[in-house]
């Protein structure tokens, strides 16, 4: 061959090589695509932070949004101590009505439905609405602040470097009614159209891909500071890109640890320049009970109301987790500890309406209580047992549709369980029917406590000693009960806000409410003591079961007065499945639970 | 005229040279970043985390996470996949290393719908795991293993057989 024919022939050959390399490329692309969950190359959108919204996210990856979507199309239904359906709660422990009395959840709490509802959720309730509060001898209550939005809305991210230019402390302490006005219109939604305040990408949007994945690589990552500050506080590293530097295997359960905790928010006592509203100028706008209306509570500006600067109370949200050092499992008494310490700060959630016991209002603790429970110590991450791997045709998926792991027991037990799959369902069924024994009984001894202590303080204030400066004296007499109070409550609410009935951790639910339990008669017994040494002679303690709280029963939410168009009576919610009744069989139940009718709950 | 034509096969040539070596960059360029896209150094490491740049590892890379030989000590885990699933001596390790990537990269790039979802060892690799157990625990193992007698041959129970989870529980 000639020197030129050889050149050729290498030049070809080369032209086919490159072709080769580059199919490959490409091939290892598309490979490398699939495996974080299937892009569609030829309809791949563009993601960034700039649009979060999972219908934008999810043309990328329609299997995973079909997932996450089945829970707004599914029939809501109740189950032993979860569901999706939305009744109400304080219909079926109506001792909750007693021991938050004074604080707004009394008057509105639901069994929740969802990662997609939380959004809707909150701009519903009645705990976000101050005239409704207002008109329920609430008034000290002023609907919710940003703070409660870290966790509802998949906009939040975007919210705070856009609208709060990456103040912290200035997102949270905006009133929440003001920064949901400023969600953007995207993906061709006209602002301002029934779109825009809706549930897909609108201001209604709950939870999101962006929340816990990366948008370069799907991998996962913290987006909430208060996680992340929480995490640092516990011994954490941060990073720039995850959140804080942390394995795969722990980042499967620290993306559920940006929200499935307790928290609190923490006066910072500065002011601080926040978004206000110029409804406050017009001085037509009036709350019901007469007060110059400060926000507008709807989604949208309207109106000319516009938005303005104002200063405020600077309010963190913060986790309590100081005390919780990095790998150790969560106790209670941690929490005693932490709060004890701020108390300069924050001594209280709210005072109890009958007791005056300065009180703690404890939220989802799950990752709390999961971090020392025998799943935690063998290496099960909440993405384990939450997302299982299901099939779906020929590819294996993580179930992103997050729910309870009884509803697929094959794909999220019998992964590491050998057992049947009857077996495993009794075995969860036990634990939680014997952990929310403890609990009623907890709460059945918090309300007979509330009841005597509310009993006493009307005996004390007849007594000459107590005439002058009643309630100061009087609290300050009862302050060793009021105490046991707290710490017993927090215990209670601690396991009955976990969202697992202890299944989470047994052992360390049980004992909480064992030391509740025991906090609550040693605080009676007190009671009895005070009495006799104040010369009250007739003084008893009481011991409420089932029965008496049932007579609590405050029915469906209803408005109170005429309020915003509605007449007195009307229900409160427009949605039928939302703060419905107790299902009947659910309050048989209970009814079983205390005292132990093992005939009939083993049944089961 | 003669002079002339040679001339300008020369030129030709040079130019066809030029473009040869302009492929070759190419071609460098493109390889490059094919490796780079590919993770390609990952492969020169002992990190399991490489193992689960392919997805089909996913499962079993999560299992390993959860099972005894993942946990760190020191910062290091007490037993990486190559650990495992390749020999330690330096030249077998390196021929092995060489032979699995390449049939792993091949079946991945060609043959990923044909493959199952719980994958199982072959001979060789069962071999390799096996003494890869002994040689890590050997102090307990010479109490169960005579090393001279192998009665049942390749039916024998092997230490994976009884301690199925020590790895990752699938993919036996």
């Amino acid at each position: 061959m000639s020197k030129k024919g050889f050149l050729w022939s290498a030049i070809i050959i080369l032209v086919l090589i490159i072709a080769a390399v580059l199919w490959l490329n490409k091939d290892i692309e598309q490979k490398q695509n699939e495996g974080v969950g299937g892009v569609l190359s030829k309809n791949f959108v563009e993601m960034s932070d700039d649009n979060p919204t999972f219908d934008h996210w999810g043309q990328n990856f329609p299997d995973y949004l079909d997932m996450y979507l089945t829970v707004e199309k599914e029939q809501p239904v109740a189950t032993e101590f979860g569901g999706n359906l939305s009744y109400s709660k304080l219909t079926r422990y109506p001792q909750l009505t007693v021991l938050w009395a004074g604080y707004p959840f009394s008057v509105d709490f639901n069994e929740e439905r969802g990662h997609f509802w939380v959004q809707v959720d909150q701009m519903d309730t009645a705990r976000n609405n101050k005239d409704f509060l207002n008109s329920h001898g609430l008034a000290g209550f002023g609907g919710q602040p940003t703070a409660c939005m870290n966790c509802h809305s998949g906009w939040t991210p975007w919210l705070l470097k856009n609208v709060a230019k990456d103040d912290w402390i200035a997102f949270n302490s905006t009133k929440y009614w003001t920064m949901i006005k400023n969600v953007p219109a995207v993906n061709g939604i006209t602002p301002n159209s029934p779109e825009h305040s809706g549930p897909h990408g609108g201001k209604r949007m709950g939870v999101t891909c962006a929340d816990c994945h990366n948008p370069n690589d799907m991998s996962l990552r913290l987006t909430r500071p208060a996680a992340i500050n929480a995490l640092v506080a516990r011994g954490y590293e941060k990073d720039p890109i995850q959140g804080v530097k942390a394995t795969r295997e722990e980042m499967r359960t620290l993306v559920c640890s940006q929200c499935h905790v307790e928290y609190y928010f923490k006066p910072t006592g500065t002011k601080v320049k926040v978004m206000g509203e110029s409804i406050t100028n017009d001085s037509s706008k009036k709350w019901w009970n007469g007060t110059q209306k400060t926000y507008d509570e709807v989604d949208s500006w309207r109106d000319g109301n516009a938005p303005t600067q104002i200063e405020v109370d600077g309010l963190e949200l913060v986790f309590p987790w100081s005390e919780w050092k990095k790998g150790q499992p969560f106790r209670i008494e941690m929490f005693d500890e932490y709060y004890e310490k701020v108390r300069s700060v924050f001594d209280k959630d709210w005072s109890h309406k009958y007791t005056e016991a300065p009180m703690l209002k404890i939220q989802h603790p799950e990752s709390e209580l999961y971090s020392g429970g025998v799943h935690a110590a063998n290496g099960v991450s909440c993405a384990d047992c939450h997302m299982p791997y299901v099939r779906k045709g020929a590819k294996k998926m993580t179930q992103h549709n997050i729910t309870s792991p009884l509803q697929d027991i094959n794909a999220a037990c019998k992964t590491c369980h050998t057992q049947s799959e009857d077996y495993l369902k009794k075995q969860i069924k036990d634990i939680q029917n014997s952990v929310a024994y403890d609990l009623r009984k907890a709460e059945y001894a918090l309300v007979s406590l509330i009841n005597d202590t509310k009993i006493l303080r009307e005996e004390l204030a007849k007594l000459d000693a107590y005439k002058q400066d009643t309630k100061a004296k009087i609290s300050k007499e009862l302050n060793e009960v009021l105490e046991l109070q707290r710490k017993a409550q927090m215990r209670a609410d601690f396991v009955g806000a976990e969202n697992s009935t202890g299944f989470h951790n047994p052992r360390e639910a049980s004992r909480m409410l064992l030391q509740a339990i025991d906090m609550a008669r040693i605080a009676q017994t007190k009671l009895v003591e005070i009495a006799l040494a104040n010369g009250i002679k007739d003084f008893k303690t009481s011991n409420l079961g089932f029965e008496d709280m049932q007579k609590l029963n405050p029915g469906e939410l209803h408005y109170k007065v005429d309020l915003n168009g509605n007449k007195a009576g009307d229900r409160y919610y427009k949605h039928d499945n939302v703060n419905g009744n107790t299902p009947k069989e659910l309050l048989e139940h209970d009814k079983n639970l205390v005292p132990y009718n093992y005939q009939i709950i083993d049944q089961k | 005229m003669e002079q002339g034509r040679r001339f300008d096969l020369k030129k030709a040539f040079g130019k066809l040279f030029s473009i040869f070596l302009l492929l070759l960059l190419v071609l460098f360029v493109v390889g490059a970043y094919t490796f780079y896209n590919a993770k390609g150094m990952s492969y020169f490491s002992d990190a399991s985390e490489s193992c689960n740049n392919c997805h089909i590892m996913n499962e079993v890379y999560n299992d390993y996470l959860k099972a005894s030989h993942s946990q760190k000590i020191a910062g290091k885990p007490r037993a990486s996949c190559n650990d495992c699933h390749l020999p330690h001596d330096f030249v077998d390790k390196w021929i092995a290393k060489a032979q699995s990537g390449l049939g792993h990269a091949y079946a991945f790039t060609f043959k990923l719908n044909e493959l199952p979802a719980n994958l199982s060892a072959n001979a060789k690799s069962k071999a390799m795991i096996q003494d890869n157990c002994v040689r890590c625990h050997s102090e307990m193992a010479t109490n169960v293993i005579n090393a001279s007698t192998n009665p049942h041959k390749d039916n024998s129970l092997n230490c994976v057989s009884c301690h199925v989870g020590v790895g990752h529980t699938r993919g036996f």
